[in-house]
Order: C-alpha cells, then structure tokens, then sequence
C-alpha cells in the first residue's frame, strides 16, 4: 500500500500530534496518580482514594491545585530566565515523543499512515540531540532563582545530566551496530522476524544486547533525575534542588515534565530493546516498510490498535519499574554519582563496544545470520553482565570516598 | 537476621559499688592528699557520688589531676551544670565526671562568689566542655577563662536581659513584651547573624573567628576559589527540627560547618523552678517527645533518689517495658527519618507503623500518645489496664518482623553502605573527649550503657547485650541502633514474663496520693491528701545528679532540693546537647549530602537540646 501524501499527509500529520500529545498528556497524567498508587502499595498504605471513584480524579484536583496557587516570583531572580526553564524542562520530554513509533501502520482510504508523528531519517540521533537539551531547564532554573540551593541542584542536575548523557549514546552504539541504521522504525522491524525482504535478527534486542539495554535502563534513569539519581533535586540535602524557589504552575512543569521523561525513557527502551510495538510470539502484526517503499505484512486497522496496546504495556511495566526502584533505594552521593558515569560506566561501555565489535565482527564472517547470530552474542552478553555486576557489587568499583581507613573492614565485613 | 552483624563482644564497663562513706572512695582520698587545702568539703550524695566542694581555683589543676592519673582515669565529663541555691550569694559550678576504666562517679562542685563570676574553662581536658560551658555561661553568666568561642548558645547572641537562670531574674523576663517586640524590631539584621557566619561571608574582619587553618580544605591543586557560605535551616528538611547550621563550602565539600541551636528554647529549666516536684513531669515528656517515658521515668528516679523512696517491684518492672518500649520508639523513629534523609522514602513508612503501634499501646495505658506523662514520684499514674501486657507481647513478638525488612532492605544495600561506611568516623578516644554518650560512643566501639554500668531499675536482673561498633562511622551508629532494638525485644520479652503482682504504687502517704474512696472514708487517708495537694509533695534537702540510658544517650538529672515542694535546680543533660556538638568534627571535609547523613547518625532531639 502506498504511503499517504499530499494534502492527507498534512492532515493525517496534525491529526496524529493531536491524539498522540492527547494520550501522551493523559499518560502523564495517570502516571502522577499511579506513582503514588504504586508507593503506597509499596508502603502499605492506600494512596490517593478520596476525588473520584479509587482517587482517580486527584490528578484533576492536583492540576487544579497548580493553576490556583499563588506564584511568587523571588525579587532577585532573573525573571526571564526563570519563566523560561520550566518550558525548557518540560519541552524536549515531549518533542522527543514525536519520533517514537507507537504501532504497526494503520491503513486507510487515502494510504497508508506509518504510527509515527515524524518519521525522521536521522531516527535516535534526533533522541539524543533533544535529549541534550533537557539540562538547560535545570541549569536555567538553578541559576536564574538566585538561591543558593538551587544553584547547587543547578550544578549537580548539569554535571549529572551531561556525564549520564555520555552513557546513553554510547550504549546506543552497540544498536547502531546490529541495526545498521538509526530510523526508529527500522529498528523496530530489525527485532522482528519475517519470511521475505532483507534479514532480520527476530529477537528483541534486549537479548543480544543485553548489558547495554541495562547501560540504557540506568542512564535513562539518570537522565529523569529520580532516586537514585535525583540528587538535583534531593529534598533532604539542598530542599528542592532547582525547583526550590519554583511555585504554582511554573512547579506544575518542572513536576510534569519528570512525568514526561519517565514515559520517553520507557517508550525509548521500548523501541530500543524491548522490540517497539512488537508482540512477542505472534508473526501476524510484523509489519514493516522496506526503503523502496514496499510494505511486507498484512496491516489492519485492528492490528495497530494491538500493537499500540503491546506498546503501551511495555511502556507502562517500565515505568512501574521505575517507580519500584524509587520507592526501594537510597539516593546516591554526588561524587558517587559522577563516579558511577565516568569511572565505571564510561571504561565498560568502551570496552563493551569494541567486545561487541568484534564479536559482530567474527560472527559475519562466521556467515552466521539471524537468530543463531542473535543467539551467540546473548551468550556473549550474559557472561559479561555477569562478570560486570559482579565486579559492581558491594564496594569493589562503587565505595565512600572520605576516609580509606575502613576499606579492609568493609569488604570483610560483607 | 542479627546474623549480619559482626559486631565484637565488648569489654563492658560496670561501674564499681560505691562506698557507705564519701571519704574512703579512692578518689577522695587521693584528692585530699594533693589538693587537701583547697577542698572545702565532701559528702556524699543520695546515689553515692561523692561531692567534692574545691576552691573554684583549683579546680583546673584537679580535673588535670582526675584525668590524667591512671588510678583515677576520669576520661568523660558528663555534665557541666550551674545551679544558683538562692540565698548565700553564690553560684555553683559542677562538674560530673565518669571514670570509663574504674567505673566510677565523681562529682567537683566549684561556688563562686557573685562579685567574681570567673573559672578556669577545662576545654583544654575535655572537648564537650566546649558547649556545655557555653550553656553555663549563657545561663549564670560564669565566665570562663580560656574559654575559645565563649558566647551565648540558647538565648540569642544579643540577648540583654541578664542570665535567666539566676534566681534574681523574673520568670517571664525583665522586659515587659512591649519592650521586647520594640527591642526585636530595632535590632539590624548584622546583629541576628551569628558573628562567626558574618566572618565566614568575609562581611567581619576578626582574626579570633576567622575559619581555623586546621580545618581550612586545602585544594589540590591549590587553586583558592570562591567559598559559599550556606545557612542549612532553621527550617530544613533535614535538619530533624529547628537546628540551623551554617555551612562554609568549597564547592561540595564543607569547609567548617556551624551550629546555631536555641531556636526552641522555652526555659523548661526555669519554668521548673517554679513548679511543684510532680508538675515538672509534663515538661519532661516535651523534652524528648520521641521517647517522652524514658524522661518520665528518668526524672521520677532522681527525686526518688532524694526522696530515698524505693518503687514496687511492679513498677519496676513496668517502667522497664515502658523504656524498652520507648527506646525501640526512638530508634525506629530514627530509621525511618535517617534512611529518609539518604533518600529511601519507604522505611520511614513501614517503621512509623510500628510506632503507631507504640502509640497506641501509649493511648491505651494513659490516653496520651506523645506527651505521656505517665510517671509519677513513688510510682506511676495508674497501673496497667487489663490486657495490656497481652497487647505489648503481641507487639513485641511482631517487632522483629518488620527489622528484619528494614535490615533486609538496607544493611546490604550498595548504596545504603557507600553513603554510610567512612562517613562521619570518630574513633573512641574522640568519642569520650567529645563526651558522647549512647548509640553514638557505642558505635565508635565503647561499651558504656548506663544500664550496665549503673544498673537501675533492676536491668542488672535481665539478660541483654550491649552492641558496639568497630570504626565509629555512620554506618557503625546504624548497626548498633537496629541491635540495641533486637535487645530492647529481648529485654522486653523477659520483662513481660515477670510482671510481679501487688501494688504500683508505694504506700507512702507522703509520697503518693490515697485512693479516691479511701480518702473519702478514711480520716487518715483524706489528711494525706489534703497535705499533698495543698503543701506539694516535699522532698528533704540535697542534690542529686542522677542518670539514665536513654534513646540518645545518657540522660542527666540535676536536681537540687531546698526541702520545700518545689525544685530549687532542675537541670536536664539532654544527650543530644552534647552529641550534637561532634557533628562539626564529623563533617568538616566530607560533602554537603555526609552532613545529611552524619546528622541523621547522631540522632537529635531538638526539644532536648534547646529546653
């Protein structure tokens, strides 16, 4: 079926960033409320239950809450600056949300609509460009309140979000190098498995690519800056980070957009590692668009709101996850944290890239393809992972860094 | 799951039975052959502490003497109190000190004239004296010399209504509010900064309080930025209460970190002085509102021990599951705020269950959850309802669930322990010079616990063990706390099974008041009653400095008694007070998240602290 363009591209276009910020907003939304639904699960206690059948309508009373509250805009802040970081915080989450694919093509009368609002050809170096750009917010709002704790969380959210950017795009290489490409859809196809057009490895790339889905899974953490990572903000040591002098809705932002890059960073290792939209097991909704143009799989309207659903399941399990690890753990310490990004991340993500090199290397020219290929570097991956979170355990690689008097004591006493 | 702990059995330190007659304790004696001319007199007090009365000027060269002679040994210096008896003209000074290696209590007592409010500081012998002193000072206005940083500490720097705990001086102040409101609001702002904040901000040109080049962070690659001074509360997430420090940084790093306390001070102390011996029981609760009965059982002991009344063993018993109860309060209290303060929310959550469940077991013996008041002098204020022991054993057999989650989700934890081991260490030496007492000393590996030491209550009749840390570091103060709850269950599982019958209170008509229907049909009884109510209970003249192990540490009682019904001197040694004091020692160097974490370790109380 032939792509759809002209005059419908441009409607279809709009109407697709429409619905999607629709959904993507409502998510948001949901997620606040479910957040608090899983920490209190998680502490035994009930949670949000009073607005609305099971609480569900505090999110409402909260954005409320938002809008009516007073704003105080701090005397000595700069004012422009600091009316600016909250959309800057909030602005890259939800551009970053139009490259994702969010389901198998949906066809229609006038062509086919591919589930994407911009099907770029530069695919995830768009992601980590925007990306990027996150961390102006923090550093505007940090420095631009003329407090001093947000001038600390400034620093601390900068340093952090620069040094973890590092590991996202380099546990992305390793991607690059099974794909062979960087479009977002592509990469999609490339964890399906289908009978004609160019080979494909079939399995999610979490598989193959095991230590860096989990080099992603903790930068992306880093990224959103929650527990462990959200030393910008940590309450008990500098209030509120950059957002302490924050107020009213211009906070409601800062708040939205963690919410926001909780769900990016799910959607993101969705399509990264967890296959996209792909429903595992089941041949029928694989799906995909060779470059000239010529679509294998049978689309159907049906089949894009199944995968949509696939999608929205996996993102929906990672953001729990997320939420689980931050109602478990204790938050790092600064120099722990920068530690963490460049004298253990760094070095392995280096040294899992050339490993991975090689063993692509070697396996094409051992003509292994497919499956079998995917197969032997998971093996490759397990053993690594294994050898590196043992290495990572308990204060070999990740230890206090005042006084070395204990270090004997420390490892005996474990 | 204590299996995780490899905590050392300790060299315990048991205090020695105290001679019938001050002048054969050992330290007297040899006190009077060196300094014989300057002591004035000796006595003993009600828990057989001798008292040794010394010429003030004297009494540096003595304490010298008491700390460095080996057969003497006298390393902790509990308390530095004043105390103005009123009527002779003179203002004490005392001094109670502790031998950890005979076990021994002492205690030198310095009059001063009021014309010469002078003595020589023993800063220079024992680092704790630094803030206790302070509070002399501030309170009576006793100068003391060498004193290195000898400023108010409770009331405000510029505080100019003379020294509250005088007798001379009004309870409700000198200046009518009026002039108080006009005085506050003419103040410049220059004067409500602490002068050492404005040195530290390069706003204050004094050599005396500029940053000590000991502590000054020397950069590595000696490039000399700009340093930020930081003000970390009053009101601060973490701060646990209204304690303000002010932090000098060098990016992260604390140069030199500043507490300023007194932001809740209420002159408990002073209000005392003016309430009946049984009316000072609701202010001890507000003192430790974390483990209000511990100050409740903990002051009743020290009248009683003036009033030379022994308790029923029933009381006895009580009170001990009363302060096992309320240690195991304060300590998970601190677990969940402590592991909050590092960034796990949800411990904090599951130990405030339990604590919900203390405090229910509070509400059902007295009505009050948090102000108890539960004690009264000669016993307690009711005895137990029915089926209470039956509701605390089945909190108490439930409590180690709920640790060993705790210790399940921490004590391993990478992260847990990155931020705790090495964090804040102070060894044992300075531990004593700093004088701190309870989980704190304990975790830098010295085994002192009032309850051994000096049993009282009867804890010399159960069986439990004292933990102690091995290097003193955050995460050392963290094990012995989560044990010290495991052998607070223990000792309350063996109190539980032997809560004798019989009355809980003691019969003494001077003491105690009669049952209600007694005194309506006895004549006796009613006389009594009479007597209490209107006279007051009265305890016979003398002093006494007594203590417990509370959740904190040790909890000091100096009371002195004229005879009439109301304390002439109430002085309360909080132990956060002086614990509070090493977290300067624990953080300069470490970063702005150790302070946090060092802070969280020590404990704190605030009401304790500012009274």
């Amino acid at each position: 079926m032939e792509a759809i363009s002209g005059t419908a591209f441009v409607v279809a276009t709009i109407v697709k960033t429409l619905v999607f910020f629709v959904i993507l907003l409502l998510g948001v939304a949901l997620t606040t409320y479910m957040e608090r639904k899983v920490a209190g699960f998680m502490q035994d206690r009930s949670g949000p239950n009073r607005v609305g059948p099971l609480g569900i309508l505090q999110v409402m009373a909260d954005g409320l809450k938002f809008i009516l509250k007073e704003e105080v805009t701090p005397e000595a802040a700069h004012k422009r600056f600091f009316l600016l970081a909250p959309v800057l915080a909030l602005f890259p989450a939800t551009v970053l949300f139009g490259v994702i694919p969010l389901g198998s093509p949906l066809p229609t009368p006038w062509g086919r609509v591919d589930m994407i609002v911009a099907d770029v050809p530069i695919g995830f170096l768009y992601v980590l460009g925007i990306a990027s750009l996150a961390v102006y917010g923090v550093v505007m709002a940090g420095w631009s309140s003329n407090s001093k704790y947000s001038f600390l969380g400034g620093l601390r959210g900068s340093a952090q979000m620069i040094s973890y950017e590092i590991g996202l795009a380099m546990s992305l290489v390793p991607v690059l190098m099974l794909a062979g490409n960087v479009e977002m859809p592509v990469l999609v196809s490339m964890q399906q498995s289908f009978a004609a057009g160019p080979g494909t490895y079939g399995v999610w790339f979490i598989f193959p690519l095991l230590l860096s889905g989990f080099f992603f899974l903790v930068s992306g953490l880093a990224e959103t800056n929650r527990v462990p990572f959200d030393l910008p903000e940590a309450e008990a040591e500098i209030v509120g980070g950059y957002h302490t002098e924050y107020s009213s809705m211009k906070f409601g932002m800062f708040f939205l957009g963690e919410y926001f890059h909780l769900i990016t960073t799910g959607a993101l290792i969705s399509v990264f590692f967890l296959g996209g939209w792909d429903i595992p097991f089941w041949r029928g909704d694989n799906i995909r668009v060779l470059a000239d143009g010529t679509v294998i799989g049978d689309p159907a309207w049906w089949k894009t709101l199944l995968t949509m659903g696939a999608f929205t399941v996996k993102t929906t399990l990672l953001v729990v996850f997320f939420m689980f690890i931050r109602w478990t753990i204790p938050r790092f310490r600064y120099d722990q944290l920068m530690d963490l990004g460049w004298k253990v991340f760094l070095p392995a993500l280096m040294l899992y890239i050339m490993l991975t090199a090689v063993a692509v290397f070697v396996l094409d020219r051992a003509q292994i393809v497919g499956p079998a290929f995917a197969g032997a570097l998971f093996g490759l991956n397990l053993l690594l992972m294994l050898i590196f979170l043992y290495l990572l355990d308990r204060g070999r690689l990740v230890r206090g860094a005042t006084a070395k008097t204990r270090a004997a004591t420390a490892t005996e006493g474990d | 799951m204590s299996s995780t702990l490899t905590l050392p059995l300790p060299d315990l330190v048991i205090g020695s039975e105290p001679p019938a007659d001050a002048e054969q304790s050992p330290s007297v004696k040899a006190l009077r052959s060196r300094f014989g001319d300057a002591i004035r007199a000796v006595r003993m007090d009600p828990v057989g502490t001798p008292v040794i009365s010394m010429e003030p000027g004297r009494i540096h060269e003595a304490l010298q003497f008491l700390k460095a002679d080996p057969d003497q040994a006298y390393d902790l210096l509990l308390d530095v109190m004043g105390a103005d008896p009123g009527g002779e003209l003179v203002i004490q000074v005392w001094y109670q000190l502790w031998s950890m290696k005979h076990g021994r209590m002492l205690r030198l007592l310095a009059s001063l004239p009021r014309s010469g409010l002078s003595i020589r500081s023993a800063v220079d012998l024992y680092a704790t004296a630094n803030w206790l002193e302070r509070e002399v000072y501030d309170m009576y206005g006793v100068h003391f010399e060498n004193h290195p940083d000898l400023r108010r500490i409770l009331m405000p720097e510029n505080y100019d209504e003379g020294f509250p705990l005088r007798k001379d001086f009004p309870l409700r102040g000198r200046f009518a509010r009026s002039e108080q409101v006009k005085r506050a609001l003419n103040r410049s702002t220059e004067d409500v900064y602490a002068r050492e904040e404005l040195a530290l901000a390069g706003l204050l040109d004094d050599e005396a309080i500029a940053p000590r080049p000991d502590t000054m962070h020397e950069t590595e690659d000696h490039l000399e930025g700009e340093k930020m001074v930081i003000n970390m509360g009053p009101q601060h997430p973490a701060t646990h209460g209204v304690l303000r420090l002010v932090l000098q940084l060098d990016g992260e790093t604390v140069v030199r970190c500043i507490p300023h306390i007194g932001y809740l001070h209420t002159g408990f102390e002073k209000t005392c002085e003016y309430r009946e011996w049984n009316q000072v029981i609701p202010y001890t609760d507000r003192m430790d509102y974390l483990a209000p009965m511990l100050y409740n059982i903990g002051y009743v002991l020290g009248v009683e021990s003036l009033l030379g009344v022994e308790v029923t063993p029933r009381c006895r018993v009580v009170r001990v599951i009363l302060s096992e109860l309320n240690r195991i309060l304060g300590h998970l209290l601190w677990l969940g705020t402590g592991a909050m303060d590092i960034g796990a929310t949800t411990v904090f959550l599951y130990t405030f269950q339990e604590r919900e469940r203390i405090y229910n077991l509070h509400e059902a013996y007295c009505g009050g959850r948090i102000t108890t008041s539960v004690t009264r002098v000669g016993g307690m204020v009711a005895d137990l309802p029915v089926g209470w022991l039956e509701a605390c054993r089945e909190f108490v057999e439930r409590l180690p669930k709920t640790l060993d989650e705790c210790d399940r989700l921490l004590t391993r934890n990478s992260i847990w322990q990155s931020r705790m081991i090495d964090i804040g260490v102070i060894d044992a030496d300075a531990a004593i010079d700093l004088g701190l007492t309870g989980p704190n000393l304990r975790g830098s590996g010295v085994a002192y616990d009032v309850r051994k030491a000096r049993p009282y209550l009867g804890y010399d009749e159960y069986d439990f063990d004292i933990p102690v840390g091995k290097v003193g570091d955050t995460y050392d103060r963290y094990l012995v706390r989560l044990e010290e709850m495991r052998q607070s269950v223990r000792i309350l599982l063996q109190a539980l099974d032997s809560v004798p019958d019989g009355p809980i209170n003691v019969s003494d008509p001077a003491v105690i008041l009669p049952d209600k229907s007694e005194a309506m049909s006895s004549i006796d009884a009613m006389i009594s009653h009479f007597k209490l109510v209107m006279e007051g209970l009265q305890v016979p003249a003398g002093d006494v400095w007594y203590s417990i192990e509370a959740t904190k540490g040790e909890l000091g009682f100096g009371l002195i008694s004229d005879g009439g019904s109301k304390p002439v001197r109430c002085r309360f040694r909080g132990p956060s007070f002086v614990n509070l004091a090493s977290l300067p020692h624990m953080v300069e160097g470490g970063l702005v998240s150790d302070v946090i974490a060092c802070n969280a370790s020590i404990d704190i109380v605030l009401g304790e602290i500012d009274r």
